[in-house]
């Protein structure tokens, strides 16, 4: 699993310590409950986000 | 008195708008500790109810919003009224349009009387608000309302005004209005525009009003629902009357009601509140099927991924400006920050994937019976609540029953279910497939006639 502390130290953020243990704390319990469901991707599934190529203005 | 009846007293000329703005004004100001306004409105207010009565004496009626009383929630732009978001970033920012949703309840000659108060950018359950205070629950001061349309909620259902729009990105019109006693509607992605509403989660972002009955809400789709060509997302299908007929039968319709997920870590009294309601349609001629729900706690952990990740890119320019947002906010925004990339793109996927799958449960029934909150609205500052012998945050436990629902994009419903033990109110969401607000409402409406008018708080009385 991810070393969040290591993470959020290495991008150099600013972050207290105690910023940076709540932010790890909570990203690796969704790490570990999201990790496990990309084993149902298969390579044809597009992402679901909104682009459409016409002008918008 | 109702939306409705309001329209109704006007048009038979029992009242005139100028009496319901300065009723509505008066309410705001004896209602100042639940500090449910940032911003109200009340020259301007008074200026279109008189313009109101006016075109009324003129022979014109713009429909049942036509010199009502109303409000959004302080993120949707209004020209030249301070638009804040709940937050110091935009403490002063002044927009110089009106949102989509503001000029369409203009346009319905509706009465805006301010703007209401809610979580720091939308991002969040309590409504707590680091820089401009708590906003406080009309049935009990020392709880939350909800969030983050925390202020229209606690204006709804304390009867200041009859209608404030709210968003929703994961749970935050539905919350409230589950914790403050009234209805509230998250629409079908695409049905409400979100031109001029400030973004949280471009993906996720909802916008919907709070009312006390589902009739209002459906007469106030009448007025917002439609395509917007300044929203890229805003779906181009014909708009039906969403308002359900006078008397609603549920024959034929199939209530699911989940066997799985739903009704784990959750008061007993919220569970049964829900039951409860099923039995009511039951007795109104649906049938109540058992249902399991696909991928439901999959799509919850989807859905945070996408918004941890849409709110950090969207606040990234400001993020070295630490002073400007809370620590729950910050902390979101800073775990937003360090997902990988990949996580976002892999978590858009599996929203395809897991909306493939959820779509199969209509296969077997019309709509879902669900808790909208597994609890009732928790104190002031409480971070974490015990459910079931287990102490969970109270964030992530609000919003479970939720936020796949705005990944999914489907409509739902919170109408009020019953009250707790401790007299506070508990909700249940009626979800149904894409675009099928005339068939939620229609249940919710049926619902509501049989349990007759939900009871006006009176803590702050």
């Amino acid at each position: 699993m991810t070393d969040w502390p290591l993470v959020a130290r290495a991008r150099k953020l600013g972050l207290t310590e105690e910023e940076i243990a709540r932010a790890a704390g909570a990203l690796a319990a969704l790490e570990a409950s999201f990790q496990p469901l990309l084993t149902d991707l298969s390579p044809d599934i597009d992402p679901a986000s909104t682009f459409t190529p016409e002008a918008s203005e | 008195m109702t939306l409705l009846e309001a329209a109704g007293a006007l048009r038979a000329r029992k009242i005139s708008s100028v009496e319901l703005t300065q009723a509505a004004l008066a309410a705001i100001t004896r209602g100042a500790k639940l500090n449910a306004f940032l911003t109200v409105t009340d020259e301007a207010a008074l200026a279109r109810a008189r313009q109101a009565d006016d075109e009324r004496s003129r022979g014109i009626d713009l429909g049942p919003l036509h010199g009502v009383p109303v409000a959004v929630k302080d993120l949707f732009e209004t020209k030249g009224v301070r638009t804040t978001a709940g937050s110091r970033l935009y403490a002063n920012h002044i927009p110089a349009r009106d949102a989509a949703v503001v000029e369409r309840l203009a346009a319905a000659g509706a009465v805006l009387t301010g703007k209401t108060h809610m979580h720091e950018l939308a991002y969040g359950i309590t409504s707590n608000n680091p820089h401009f205070g708590a906003v406080r629950n009309p049935w009990d001061l020392e709880r939350i309302p909800g969030g983050s349309s925390g202020g229209s909620g606690a204006a709804v259902a304390s009867e200041m005004v009859f209608m404030a729009m709210g968003s929703d990105t994961g749970g935050s019109i539905r919350v409230p209005a589950a914790y403050c006693g009234t209805v509230g509607l998250k629409p079908t992605t695409g049905l409400v525009s979100r031109y001029g509403a400030l973004p949280l989660g471009f993906t996720l972002d909802h916008m919907g009003p709070l009312t006390r009955t589902v009739r209002d809400t459906a007469v106030t789709m009448n007025v917002i629902a439609g395509h917007d060509a300044r929203d890229e997302t805003s779906s181009r299908r014909p708009v039906p009357d969403y308002l359900p007929p006078e008397h609603v039968s549920l024959a034929g319709v199939r209530v699911g009601l989940p066997e799985n997920y739903y009704f784990d870590r959750i008061s007993p009294e919220a569970g049964a509140a829900v039951r409860k309601m099923a039995a009511v349609a039951e007795s109104l001629g649906a049938s109540v099927v058992p249902v399991r729900v696909p991928e439901i706690e999959a799509i919850n952990q989807v859905g945070r991924i996408i918004l941890l990740s849409e709110a950090a890119a969207l606040l990234e320019p400001h993020l070295h400006r630490r002073d400007q947002f809370g620590p729950d906010v910050y902390s979101l925004l800073t775990q937003g920050r360090l997902l990988p990339a990949t996580d976002y793109v892999n978590a858009q996927r599996l929203r395809r994937l897991y909306a493939n799958r959820f779509r199969l449960l209509w296969q077997s029934c019309d709509v879902l019976f669900t808790p909208t909150t597994p609890i009732a609205a928790p104190l002031i500052g409480e971070n974490t609540v015990q459910v079931g012998g287990e102490q969970i945050d109270v964030r992530l436990l609000t919003t479970r029953f939720v936020r796949a629902i705005n990944v999914l994009g489907v409509p739902a419903l919170s109408l009020p279910a019953g009250r707790s033990a401790a007299g506070l109110p508990l909700g249940l969401q009626i979800i149904g497939p894409e675009f099928a607000e005339v068939r939620v409402l229609k249940v919710g409406c049926a619902l509501e006639d049989a349990r007759g008018p939900f009871p006006t708080p009176t803590a702050n009385a």
